[in-house]
């Protein structure tokens, strides 16, 4: 056949195959392991994406801005109506405003005349999308902040007014968040005033689907629909969106977020509450050292209340 | 000269630079927020059209060894499960590539039906593989409408390589399959 003097056609055709061949066994043992070792595998990815997309930020800013002007080039017709209807809705605003800083004074006065503490574990730090790596497959952005600013897997997203989705992925830099939408979401949710408890599923498409409903009866279509917390997945009293029913008579969820416009999320905190393994441990505790040590006994339960305010405000 | 990007001629290099510059950028367009999820109909995957339009018309520009990287980025960059979209469409545009002889012939038609095809193969090889490894596969829906707009994509892609970047079928006689592999 061939000599190495003397490469002929054949011979190169043939180091190509079995390159090819390589390559492809290569890519299989990718996507075994991608399937194997799930958790590692997306480490790896999102630590590719946290080396080059911080980069990319200074490139994506202008396309991402010209968008913007394209889009906004595109109401420019409807300006003067636009104009008018956002004078007359900062008017109703005004009021509100003044409203909500009557309420938030009148709150603060009566929560100091009932000593009340909120729970100290919820708080937020707020981040800027950097690009919307959507696809068939999976909804999710990514944003700017990550383990160096301390963000942790399981934190709820939510936009100015509703809830967006979960943390999923965490680099140094960025964080990947899964949207409400996306087909992996599964969210425990309440929805007002029947205090359902329900779960939220995604599916791909914009309304994310209501499973598990027990009594169709005790939900309407325009119903308010909030995070109810449950299996520490969220903080409860997120507000999520409103019921609507789509042609089928499924119930689905339309998100009070904005997703058209995902440009800064907001990240809430939460550190659960220790869960308290078996009910009667608390008291078992209390009980526990035989010794008449009466006073022993407020310590434990003060000790144990400020969990259960938490675990009450979560 | 435009004309010669890919042949087996000194061009072959800038073929490539351009074939990595421009499918760079249609994986960093799909970054960008396109408005809501979940919006129909889906983008068309313009990075197939570009790979088998590419491997059709100048093999030499679309080596396999730039083509891995290039879907294993796209995998990377797209949430996708990591690997197998590469998989199967460097093994789609292989079998293009070396029926290829069969297209310069023919009028585009037989081309854009054949893309197609090869699409909707790796569709549904895609959705086995899914299934057989128990991931969540894409909903009916947005694979079949991902088919419709890559179908219509197709031909503006062509236009844009062939037209715009000069990565023209090349006349049968200045073949030569032995030298173009890659």
């Amino acid at each position: 056949m061939a000599t190495p003097e003397h490469p002929s056609p054949e011979f190169g055709r043939r180091v190509r195959q079995l390159f090819l061949g390589f390559v492809l066994v290569l890519l299989l043992a990718l996507v075994l392991f991608w399937r194997i070792d799930n958790p590692r595998a997306e480490q790896l990815r999102l630590r590719v994406v946290d080396l080059v997309v911080p980069q990319m930020e200074r490139l994506l800013t202008p396309v991402g801005r010209l968008s913007h002007i394209v889009e906004d080039f595109q109401s420019y017709a409807q300006l003067y109506e636009q104009n008018r209807e956002l004078r007359r809705e900062l008017q109703q605003m005004k009021a509100w405003r003044e409203t909500a800083i009557q309420l938030d004074q009148e709150n603060a006065r009566l929560q100091h005349l009932n000593n009340v503490r909120l729970g100290p574990n919820l708080s937020y730090v707020t981040s800027e999308v950097l690009v919307d790596s959507g696809g068939p497959f999976q909804q999710s952005v990514l944003i700017n902040i990550g383990s160096d600013d301390n963000v942790r897997d399981g934190w709820a997203a939510m936009d100015g007014l509703g809830l967006v989705g979960r943390v999923s992925g965490v680099g140094r830099k960025t964080a990947r968040v899964i949207l409400l939408t996306d087909r992996n979401s599964w969210i425990p949710v309440k929805v007002q005033p029947s205090n359902s408890r329900v779960m939220m599923a995604g599916d791909n498409s914009g309304l994310p689907q209501l499973r598990f409903l027990q009594n169709a009866a005790d939900v309407e279509p325009g119903d308010r629909v909030i995070t109810s917390g449950d299996g520490n997945v969220f903080p409860a009293e997120l507000l999520v969106g409103r019921v609507v029913i789509d042609s089928t008579g499924q119930f689905r969820v339309r998100p009070s977020a904005d997703f058209r416009n995902l440009d800064f999320l907001r990240l809430v905190q939460a550190f659960p509450s220790p869960p308290i393994p078996n009910q009667g441990d608390l008291v078992a505790k209390a009980i526990d050292p035989p010794d008449p040590a009466i006073p022993a006994d407020p310590a434990t339960s003060a000790d144990s209340t400020p969990s259960d305010a938490s675990g009450g405000s979560e | 000269m435009i004309a010669a990007y890919g042949t087996s001629g000194g061009g072959i290099w800038t073929g490539r630079a351009v074939f990595v510059v421009v499918t760079a950028v249609l994986i960093l367009l799909y970054l960008f927020s396109f408005g809501t999820p979940g919006r129909q109909p889906p983008l068309p995957d313009l990075l197939y059209c570009s790979i088998i339009c590419v491997v059709v018309r100048r093999p030499g520009a679309a080596p396999f060894w730039l083509v891995v990287p290039v879907l294993l980025v796209a995998d990377i960059f797209h949430m996708r499960p990591l690997g197998l979209w590469t998989l199967i469409i460097v093994g789609i545009s292989e079998i293009a590539r070396y029926n290829r002889a069969v297209f310069l012939n023919q009028v585009f038609v037989v081309e854009w039906l054949a893309a197609m095809a090869g699409f909707l193969l790796a569709l549904g090889v895609q959705q086995i593989a899914m299934i057989l490894l128990l991931v969540n596969t894409p909903p009916f829906e947005t694979v079949f409408w991902t088919m419709i707009t890559t179908a219509l994509a197709y031909p503006l892609v062509v236009a844009l390589w062939s037209g715009v970047l000069g990565f023209r079928k090349p006349h049968p006689a200045e073949v030569d399959f032995a030298r173009d592999d890659g």
